[in-house]
């Protein structure tokens, strides 16, 4: 059931939109190729963040980054449209394309977030310790890990396709 | 904290489709008011040749334009344009103009708001699901 859920989170929403892109704008390729090198670049910098924090005492407060960590990525995209992608000028539309995909890829990875962090309310009322993550047992973490490293993979040939629909 | 992140990429989302609608409608002239000279018109290439070409037309005024082809190779230096703003007719030199807007600019206003119902969709998406699947994740 989760298997199902997040593969089609995973796959349906960035693809759906990239349908969107081709079919009213496929006179412009690149513009799909913005949106979807912008939505599998911060897909894979996000999952190689959720897989770092596995374990680690920041993983619990993963949704404190979410905001900051899409912002960045977008700096990113501003960073990278105003110098090695610079070629007549800084494309607006190019960087709200791109940022497009990353926003897009964030909302994903707060669902994915979410679901990791499926906590459990102690039942003691007097124990302080906090929200049970999930990934503390070590099969779940294991198995979240093998969806960040599905993550990261599934990053890769988006922004691949991106890279290849931006600039052939 | 969940909701609210979502809240807030979703407003982010629909700004920069707003922002896509925008620059592509500025290309066109439509929405601006102008009463200038042409100095200079020039075309710089992008990644495709011909295709994703640059058309800038540097003015009187001191501002320099990103305006669609189309519109651009009916343009010539020394020319006065003059227009109001959201009217489509341009007055330029003893001529007139009938701005339109770009092909990309008709192709957004179709794919923006789509892209904004498959955004909700993402947002949502725990709900949608369970109410597809007629399961529950928990």
């Amino acid at each position: 059931m989760r298997e199902r859920y997040l593969t089609t989170l995973f796959w349906i929403p960035p693809l759906l939109v990239l349908g969107i892109f081709e079919l009213f704008l496929g006179h412009r390729h690149d513009y799909s190729g913005h949106y979807l090198a912008g939505y599998g670049a911060t897909f894979i910098a996000a999952m190689l963040g959720i897989r770092m924090a596995q374990g680690k005492m920041v993983e619990r407060h993963l949704p404190l980054l979410i905001i900051p960590f899409c912002l960045l990525c977008i700096l990113g995209g501003i960073i990278t449209e105003s110098t090695i992608f610079r070629l007549a000028k800084f494309d607006e539309v190019d960087f709200f394309n791109q940022s497009l995909g990353a926003v897009l890829a964030m909302m994903v990875v707060q669902q994915f977030v979410s679901l990791l962090l499926d906590v459990e309310t102690p039942t003691n009322p007097h124990d302080i310790s906090g929200p049970i993550i999930a990934s503390s047992t070590a099969s779940a973490s294991k198995e979240n890990m093998r969806w960040c490293d599905g993550g990261i993979i599934l990053g890769v040939i988006y922004l691949g396709i991106g890279g290849v629909l931006a600039f052939a | 904290m969940r909701s609210l992140n979502l809240l807030a990429l979703g407003l982010l989302f629909v700004a920069l489709c707003i922002g896509n609608l925008m620059i592509t409608a500025d290309r066109s002239l439509i929405p601006r008011s102008l009463d200038a000279a042409v100095l200079h018109t020039e075309i710089k290439r992008e990644k495709h040749p011909g295709l994703d070409d640059v058309h800038f037309i540097k003015l009187s005024d001191g501002q320099t334009l990103h305006v669609d082809k189309t519109l651009a190779e009916q343009l010539e230096v020394g020319m006065r344009i003059r227009k109001v703003a959201w009217q489509r007719e341009l007055i330029a030199g003893e001529g007139k103009i009938l701005l339109e807007y770009s092909k990309d600019f008709s192709g957004m206003l179709w794919a923006m708001p789509l892209c904004i119902l498959v955004a909700f969709a993402a947002i949502i998406w725990p709900i949608l699901w369970q109410f597809l699947s007629k399961e529950t994740l928990q």
